[in-house]
């Protein structure tokens, strides 16, 4: 159901103008609800970042979630979480 | 991908029967501050509150859409968590509070230089709405104002 919060709060906010990118856990869900954009992650619910205490695959979420907004669209603009490797910084999917 | 397969049988079968409000026209605005020089606002929905504000009452008719205003120099190992339900494990929230309100980690992007700042205030909701009528007529537009008025560049929002 947090999808469904998320995506209404970010339509809210870029109808006043300003730019939003949300995190999202279930495809069947978005799909059909639309944000602006979202980044599916393929983490379970209450795993938004991925996993408690790993700095990095956190920062690595937020950043491929920043990263839509420079999505030149058109809406809704909705990708998946790639994962990357440790050792090279290299995108594997 | 994440799938439905690992909620409860009640929660997996209520969320394929349930008719998600779909956001026709989409809105868009296109970002025009580069992120480096953004102050970004943070959403967050995992009922999450200061120990002095009013608890969340996730229980009332599953429609609490009231809104807590989070000051963003917070730590989050100090929030509470007031979400009664188990729609999701709460054992990462638990371990590790920026996992759902990453405070901290927007905190070290901004000293990295990857974002301007992070905006004053985090807004904190609870996600379980499915009524969302109260969010969509109240609580977003409220959100959407503060934002403005806290001259945000962009928003980020994090489900639970």
């Amino acid at each position: 159901m947090c999808n469904q919060t998320v995506s209404l709060v970010a339509a809210e906010v870029e109808r006043a103008g300003i730019p939003t990118t949300v995190i999202v856990f279930l495809h069947e869900a978005v799909q059909k609800l639309r944000p602006p954009r979202a980044l599916w992650v393929p983490f379970d619910h209450g795993y938004p970042l991925g996993e408690p205490n790993n700095p990095e695959l956190q920062k690595s979420v937020l950043r491929q979630t920043f990263a839509l907004l420079d999505e030149p669209g058109p809406p809704p603009v909705l990708k998946d979480y790639v994962a990357e490797t440790a050792s090279t910084g290299t995108q594997t999917g | 991908m994440a799938t439905m397969n690992k909620l409860s049988p009640e929660l997996r079968t209520f969320l394929q029967l349930y008719k998600w409000h779909e956001i026709d026209p989409i809105p868009w605005a296109a970002k025009t501050t580069p992120l480096s020089q953004s102050r970004v606002g943070l959403v967050v929905t995992a009922c999450m509150t200061m120990a002095d504000q009013t608890p969340f009452d996730a229980g009332r008719d599953e429609n609490d859409a009231s809104i807590r205003y989070i000051p963003s120099d917070t730590d989050p190992r100090t929030l509470v968590n007031t979400y009664p339900a188990q729609a999701f494990d709460h054992s990462g929230l638990q371990a590790d509070p920026d996992l759902l309100v990453p405070i901290n980690r927007l905190r070290e992007m901004e000293y990295a230089g990857e974002i301007g700042e992070l905006a004053p205030r985090v807004v904190s909701l609870c996600g379980h709405l499915p009524k969302p009528r109260a969010l969509i007529e109240e609580s977003a537009p409220d959100i959407a104002r503060l934002f403005a008025g806290d001259r945000v560049d962009t928003v980020i929002c994090v489900p639970a």
